[in-house]
């Protein structure tokens, strides 16, 4: 599957103090969404993605469940943070 | 505390100026210790003075019963209000509808993911069709409440049923009530440059504004100048030549007045446009303002149909005249006045007529010209200043060189005479060029050649300890340079 450009951008660097809506796969709506949560960071997203143990497919569902992300974004968004964890972490 | 659900914890963390992260099983313990700790301080500096507030984002918050009614009053915010008032009576519809199933989403909730079933999502999906519900009809009751009422329920919920039912409504909730103070936030933090910005656009709109300030008195002042000279002119021209010509023509004055009146007026208008034409665009290619003797009398002659006599009448009745009336009689040198009819080669006006368009043209010109100086000015300055800048730069540069030359060369000359002293070295004194040669390396010998004169020219009137003499060095004559500082008084310095 070739990868988006907003895919390359974030994976290529440390996530630093980016926002939410930079990891791929969350547009402005989820991104307001998990924001209204708390996760107005991406660095917070990545840390509930470690908090379950890098898992994607549960990473997913959580998504899903408690956001209504859809299938595509959040496998798009699981793939992301594991990649970054596997190139940066 | 501990029964305070998610979104009631995270609320009023926010209320008190903090951005809680997510409320998640391991963060939860932790943002209620913050929480009371908040509370604590918002309510020593209660004590402290009602006036001043505890933290510089938000108003201190009644930890008690006016608690919702506190807020709403001080704020009046209509978003903080709508928000408040949906999540004072949602709980107690919940309560009064689906109190049961919605404990159970509350659950679902909140274990689901430690078993990754998919099978639960099912029932979480479900919960925003079950919040907006409840929400809408809260609307509705919420009208009858008086205000103080309703501050007792939403207290009553958060402590009571807050576990079970009024968590759900989280998603719409916190969207309705995070719009107001993240807006506040950011305004905070861009003042400056909010500032800087706006400062900027209005100091660009000045400077336009005075430039078409400078366009405008420019085109309509020059405009209106020449109208009134004009008319000034006109009326001038007319007087005059009405006075005139009724003391020296006694016979058929009436008729001769209004012939020369006529063709001096139509004189006037034809060299005045065609002054206009040459200033603007010169589309029919004049050599120069000034209009032949002869083309503006066929003009005149042509208009007026009046004879060739009556023209020069008129031209030596301009000549005497006195007065500045608008139309330059030139002879050959542009220069010399002229005082015969004869002399006359060409008609010039004083006053060309041009369009608004032209007038225009020549107005932006000229401010542009105006405006282009002053910058040509600006620039030259500023090129001068770092010239100059660069020259001195350049000198001070060169003066540390050297010197750092000189203390180099002395440190040479000194040790050659110690090993001299110690009969290392024939000679106590040691060839200039020699010292030069062991100091500078040959690529750079041409380059620091102005240093090194410099240098050398000082120690020779600036360095008491070492002498300059011509010796006689391998047969050929040398300048050298001799240590004359005995080595015990040197050695003390080290």
């Amino acid at each position: 599957m070739p990868q988006s450009q907003k895919f390359k951008d974030f994976v290529s660097e440390p996530m630093g103090n980016k926002t939410v809506t930079e990891v791929d796969g969350i547009d402005e709506n989820l991104g307001s969404k998990l924001a209204a949560e708390g996760f107005d960071k991406a660095y917070i997203l990545l840390g509930h993605f470690l908090l379950l143990k890098k898992d994607a497919l549960i990473f997913q569902q959580w998504l899903k469940g408690t956001f209504g992300a859809s299938s595509r974004q959040a496998l798009q968004c699981a793939t992301c943070l594991t990649e970054w964890c596997y190139t940066i972490l | 505390m501990a029964e305070l659900t998610d979104a009631e914890l995270r609320r009023e963390l926010m209320a008190l100026g903090y951005r809680p992260g997510p409320i998640t099983d391991t963060t939860r313990k932790v943002y209620a210790k913050k929480l009371n700790c908040l509370r604590a301080e918002v309510a020593a500096a209660k004590r402290r003075g009602r006036g001043a507030p505890p933290s510089p984002a938000r108003p201190p918050r009644q930890a008690a019963a006016g608690l919702w009614e506190t807020v709403g009053e001080r704020k009046g915010l209509s978003s903080s209000s709508s928000w408040r008032r949906e999540s004072e009576l949602m709980p107690s519809t919940h309560w009064g509808t689906t109190a049961a199933s919605a404990g159970l989403g509350g659950f679902s909730h909140q274990t689901r993911f430690g078993r990754g079933e998919g099978d639960l999502t099912a029932s979480v999906r479900k919960e925003p069709e079950r919040e907006l519900k409840p929400s809408t009809q809260g609307g509705g009751l919420l009208r009858r409440f008086p205000w103080k009422t309703a501050g007792d329920a939403g207290l009553a919920s958060g402590t009571r049923w807050g576990a079970a039912a009024a968590g759900q409504g989280t998603t719409s909730r916190t969207q309705l009530w995070r719009s107001a103070p993240k807006s506040r936030l950011e305004g905070k933090g861009k003042g400056l440059e909010y500032y800087l910005s706006q400062f900027l656009c209005l100091a660009s709109f000045v400077l336009l504004m005075i430039f078409l300030g400078i366009l405008l008195v420019k085109m309509i002042g020059s405009g209106w100048l020449d109208r009134t000279e004009e008319s000034c002119t006109c009326t001038g021209l007319i007087l005059l030549l009405s006075y005139v010509l009724h003391l020296s023509f006694t016979f058929c004055q009436a008729q001769q007045k209004e012939i020369i009146m006529n063709m001096l007026h139509e004189l006037y208008n034809y060299l005045s446009i065609q002054a206009g034409n040459f200033e603007c665009g010169n589309p029919e290619n004049l050599k120069s303002k000034c209009i032949w003797v002869g083309e503006a009398r066929d003009h005149v002659m042509n208009v007026t149909a009046s004879s060739p006599q009556k023209f020069e009448a008129a031209l030596e009745w301009i000549l005497k005249s006195s007065r500045d009336l608008g139309i330059w009689l030139k002879g050959r040198d542009p220069y010399e006045p002229v005082t015969t009819v004869e002399e006359v080669v060409c008609l010039e006006s004083a006053h060309p007529q041009m369009g608004l368009g032209c007038r225009f043209r020549r107005a932006m010109i000229t401010a542009i010209m105006n405006l282009f100086l002053f910058f040509w000015g600006l620039i030259t300055l500023w090129g001068i200043l770092i010239f100059l800048k660069y020259r001195w730069r350049k000198m001070a540069e060169e003066e540390q060189a050297m010197y750092e030359m000189v203390k180099k060369i002395i440190a040479v000359v000194q040790d050659h005479y110690k090993e001299w002293e110690r009969n290392l070295e024939r000679y106590p004194y040691v060839g200039i060029l020699h010292v030069r040669d062991s100091l500078i390396p040959p690529q750079s010998r041409k380059k620091m050649k102005r240093i090194w004169d410099r240098a050398v020219e000082f120690l020779a009137s600036n360095e008491s300890r070492i002498q300059t003499e011509s010796h006689r060095v391998a047969g050929e004559d040398m300048l050298v340079w001799r240590w004359t500082q005995p080595s015990y008084l040197s050695d003390s310095e080290h």
